[in-house]
């Protein structure tokens, strides 16, 4: 029991800290990096948005015990196939310059509502 | 005092320290990296940190008493215990997918201090409330966390 509590302090000590080492080495010392391009404006924002979100959903759906909404293994086909879809178009079909400011929100609110209904944890 | 409150009461100090050597950190390091030196330095710090809450981690995993355990069903677990993970999460994707380019912080050098700020107040409410038998809900939490990163730390 001690050992776990330690455990929770250290890690509690060192999530910050290292979210920012770790945010500080692949963003550097200027804004509007590649890497602040890459996952902001690129063919890869509406993929890498979408992707996160999915996981925040499914992580942190409103209602404990939620089951999917499609019954399994076709929930996997569903979001799999929409992951897919997302990256297809993103990287391939859609010009990047299309992409609007909104465009990473707007990912995020429809990954975290995939998330939520078709693979709650 | 009981010990569930001095443990409660201990985690919300380690927090606040660690929280305040973050800011310090995203105030300073940016510089330190502009050198060889100083980027080897940060790089093997984040190194040793990253691998040591990936062991801590997986410890965690093993020891647990959680039927179909996974990584994923810890993380919903401890939206019962605690705050802090979905709203870091969350506030880190703020940081990443707000909704406007080039978007700066009206708070300018103060937004991480928020941040910091109301990320050791959203922990501490949410302790607060689960002691009185009450949950801030998680996706509350992560709609909260997105706004506070998006206002306080675009990127």
């Amino acid at each position: 029991m001690l050992k776990q509590r330690l455990m929770i302090q250290i890690g509690i000590a060192m999530a910050p800290i290292t979210v920012v080492l770790l945010d500080v080495l692949l963003v550097g010392p200027d804004s509007g990096n590649e890497l602040v391009q890459t996952i902001r404006s690129t063919g890869a924002t509406p993929f890498i948005a979408w992707t996160v979100a999915l996981f925040m959903g499914h992580w942190f759906h409103p209602v404990d015990g939620l089951k999917p909404v499609v019954p399994e293994p076709w929930n996997y086909a569903l979001f799999g196939g929409l992951t897919l879809l997302i990256g297809i178009l993103g990287f391939w079909v859609i010009d990047a310059d299309v992409f609007s400011d909104w465009l990473p929100t707007l990912m995020v609110v429809l990954g975290f509502g995939a998330g939520s209904l078709l693979w709650p944890v | 005092m009981t010990t569930t409150g001095k443990t409660l009461a201990a985690t919300h100090a380690t927090l606040f320290l660690s929280l305040v050597v973050a800011i310090l950190l995203a105030m300073f390091a940016p510089r330190w990296v502009q050198t060889e030196a100083g980027a080897w330095v940060v790089g093997i710090l984040a190194l040793v940190f990253v691998a040591t809450l990936l062991i801590l981690t997986s410890i965690a995993s093993f020891a647990d008493n959680i039927d179909n355990n996974s990584f994923s069903y810890l993380l919903r677990k401890s939206t019962l215990d605690t705050t802090f993970y979905p709203w870091a999460l969350a506030a880190y994707m703020g940081r990443w997918f707000h909704p406007v380019d080039d978007l700066q912080s009206p708070l300018g050098v103060w937004g991480p201090v928020l941040l910091m700020a109301t990320t050791w107040g959203m922990v501490v409410l949410g302790d607060v409330m689960r002691r009185r038998g009450k949950r801030i809900w998680p996706w509350l939490v992560v709609s909260l966390g997105f706004i506070a990163g998006s206002l306080t730390w675009p990127a």
